[in-house]
């Protein structure tokens, strides 16, 4: 079964992922998680963007 | 692209400095595009995150190759979602050799986001730099040293200074904090990405 985290790799820098040429983060409230919480959340969260479900605060050439 | 630019453009505005103000100057000067959207994160793990992307194939914030969209925890207050977007923007700057752009580099940000007792990696240390980048844009040094003399004689608190600056009360300490000037000097003279 793929961990959290190669699921994110793959989703990030995989062939036919998104082509990731820089990311990074701002960290939540909780201190003690781990590095596959965090993936888990990294793909939850293009889930999301997959199924359109956010709104645009600013678009490109605004 | 240089920070000092961005900087010294800061130093002509007035608090609070306006996320739609920051995102027209970066534009003018790095001629990137910049998408921000507003999307549920676990705010127990995450408030923010920045991605530039190359593949056209997987259009997930309809932003063409090479855009650099930042993504905001929808469940964020005004104030954190500016920092928050402040810091994300400031990722502009990363120099490449600070870009997360492979499997085992994002491993390791991820490791050493969670643990502290590990060595920074170029890529934690744009984390850092970019937050004390956000901090130096918050607030004009010449109000800087301003409020700095009214937090001192305290006719001015940090819930006060942080309702001016609109940013969480929480950052106030390190815009005074003995190593601010240090820093925000150190990334002022960094050479250009």
């Amino acid at each position: 079964m793929a961990t959290n985290l190669k699921q994110a790799q793959d989703l990030l820098f995989g062939e036919g992922g998104l082509g990731v040429a820089n990311v990074k983060f701002f960290p939540g409230n909780k201190r003690n998680v781990t590095a596959e919480e965090v993936a888990a959340e990294v793909v939850a969260v293009f889930e999301r963007a997959e199924r359109g479900e956010y709104k645009v605060v600013a678009d490109i050439g605004e | 692209m240089s920070f000092r630019d961005l900087y010294d453009y800061v130093q002509t505005l007035e608090v609070p400095i306006q996320e739609s103000e920051l995102r027209r100057k970066l534009r003018e000067l790095s001629s990137i595009p910049v998408k921000v959207i507003s999307i549920k994160m676990n705010p127990d793990l995450m408030f923010g995150k920045y991605i530039s992307h190359r593949n056209e194939d997987n259009l997930y914030f309809k932003a063409p190759p090479g855009t650099s969209v930042i993504l905001l925890s929808d469940s964020l207050s005004p104030d954190w979602a500016r920092i928050v977007q402040f810091k994300e923007l400031m990722h502009l700057f990363d120099d490449p050799m600070q870009h997360t752009n492979n499997a085992e580099e994002f491993e390791q940000l991820l490791i050493g986001l969670c643990d502290q007792l590990t060595g920074r990696t170029p890529q934690e240390e744009s984390e850092l730099e970019c937050m004390w980048r956000a901090l130096a844009i918050c607030c004009p040094e010449e109000l800087r040293v301003e409020l700095s003399q009214h937090r001192d004689s305290k006719t001015l608190s940090d819930a006060d200074i942080a309702k001016k600056l609109q940013i969480p009360e929480r950052f106030v300490p390190h815009l005074f904090s003995a190593n601010y000037k240090t820093n925000v000097q150190i990334l002022l003279t960094k050479p250009s990405n």
